[in-house]
């Protein structure tokens, strides 16, 4: 999970339908209580407030070519889990597939960098696979995680 | 390992026992115990976890190098979503070009994606060269075969993690099923999901590189197999 509630979403030049997904999944996140996130509308990941920074590219052969996206520390970690803190995530989409949703990949993909593991729940963006998810959306159960963890 | 045969699955197990006594030991339950320095979080260690109370190990297996085995595998999960899911492994298998046992012979660090064309936005991967035991379907692929597999983080890191896996690449047989870049990539190869890569290890065969927190995958398949010859008899289609 990242360290601070004051959520910072970077990105790299992303295409037009992966920034919609990531903006409306960030904004889902901020209305979240006691929980600031916000898209970082300049392309660039320099900046060190950056939580999580976001790329696409497109992959058609293995080993990428499969994937959605997916979600990795690359920053500096701290502590262990269950409360295992990592300063840096970055997300990667995989522009040569459709997902189900773009939200609900953006969804699914930052709900891993505040700490949620998947769902067995079909109301959550972070249900084990998001083409059986329901919504695009985190659910009541899983705002809770993050609001008691942040 | 130049001139190997193709060897019978009665070959396969006398290879894993001249090389590790670990193939074909249906009284191996758990070795996790010795282990100990499993990344936290990760399937392994869910996995060894599951095993409490069943820590005996056979002469055979002691004092090998299973536990760093699997220890191996977990620089490789990826942690995201894939596409395609297959609910049983003969799914899986119709999915694959070819579902190969194979003993990896060595490990290096692969080719560089950068299709994005940015420079800090490329993505790693690992290149594990195998040489083929026994080709179980899909289509020959040769007596040595490389398969990437994806290294997530910076490529920096990636290259960090194969560098420092290296050393304890695993010399006992694996299980894969695979697929080929083909059209575009007909020279690659790689797994057709992360439920794709079977090994034997303690505890049981297991998928070292399934989503940690989903549970192993086809556990009523697999709980009838101790062994990975056992679950490659299953796969290989009747004489």
């Amino acid at each position: 999970m990242t360290n601070n509630n004051d959520f910072y979403v970077a990105r790299r030049d992303l295409v037009p339908s992966n920034q919609t997904g990531v903006r409306l999944a960030t904004d889902a996140m901020d209305a979240l209580p006691g929980f600031s996130a916000t898209y970082w509308d300049p392309t660039g990941c320099s900046d060190a407030a950056a939580d999580v920074c976001v790329y696409d590219g497109g992959y058609t052969t293995p080993p990428y070519g499969g994937w959605y996206g997916w979600a990795e520390c690359v920053g500096t970690i701290s502590g262990s889990d269950p409360n295992r803190v990592c300063s840096l995530y970055r997300v990667d989409f995989n522009t040569r597939l459709t997902p189900p949703s773009y939200q609900r990949l953006a969804c699914h993909e930052l709900a891993h960098t505040v700490g949620l593991l998947h769902s067995v729940q079909f109301s959550t963006c972070v249900h084990t696979y998001i083409d059986n998810a329901t919504s695009n959306n985190l659910n009541t159960h899983d705002r809770n995680h993050i609001a008691a963890a942040y | 390992m130049s001139g190997l045969r193709k060897l019978s699955l009665v070959g396969v197990v006398a290879l894993g026992l001249s090389s590790c006594g670990s193939l074909g030991s249906p009284d191996v339950e758990s070795a996790a115990g010795s282990s100990g320095d499993s990344g936290a979080g990760s399937s392994v260690e869910r996995a060894a976890g599951s095993s409490e109370g069943t820590q005996a190990v056979s002469p055979q297996v002691d004092g090998t190098s299973k536990p760093q085995d699997l220890t191996f595998w977990d620089h490789l999960i990826v942690q995201g979503q894939e596409a395609q899911h297959f609910t049983s492994l003969a799914e899986m298998t119709a999915a694959s070009d070819a579902v190969v046992l194979a003993v990896p012979v060595a490990y290096e660090v692969g080719e560089i994606f950068n299709e994005d064309g940015t420079a800090d936005g490329g993505l790693a991967s690992a290149a594990m060269e195998l040489d083929v035991v026994e080709q179980l379907a899909g289509a020959p692929v040769g007596e040595r075969i490389e398969v990437l597999f994806a290294v997530t983080g910076t490529v920096e890191q990636a290259i960090g993690k194969i560098e420092t896996a290296s050393p304890g690449l695993p010399d006992e047989a694996v299980l894969l099923f695979l697929i080929s870049g083909a059209p575009e990539r007909p020279d690659i190869h790689g797994l057709v999901h992360t439920s794709g890569l079977w090994v034997e290890g303690p505890p049981g065969v297991v998928a070292p590189l399934a989503i940690d927190d989903l549970g192993q995958p086809y556990p009523d398949e697999i709980e009838e197999h101790d062994t990975l010859a056992s679950l490659a008899r299953a796969i290989q289609p009747e004489p």
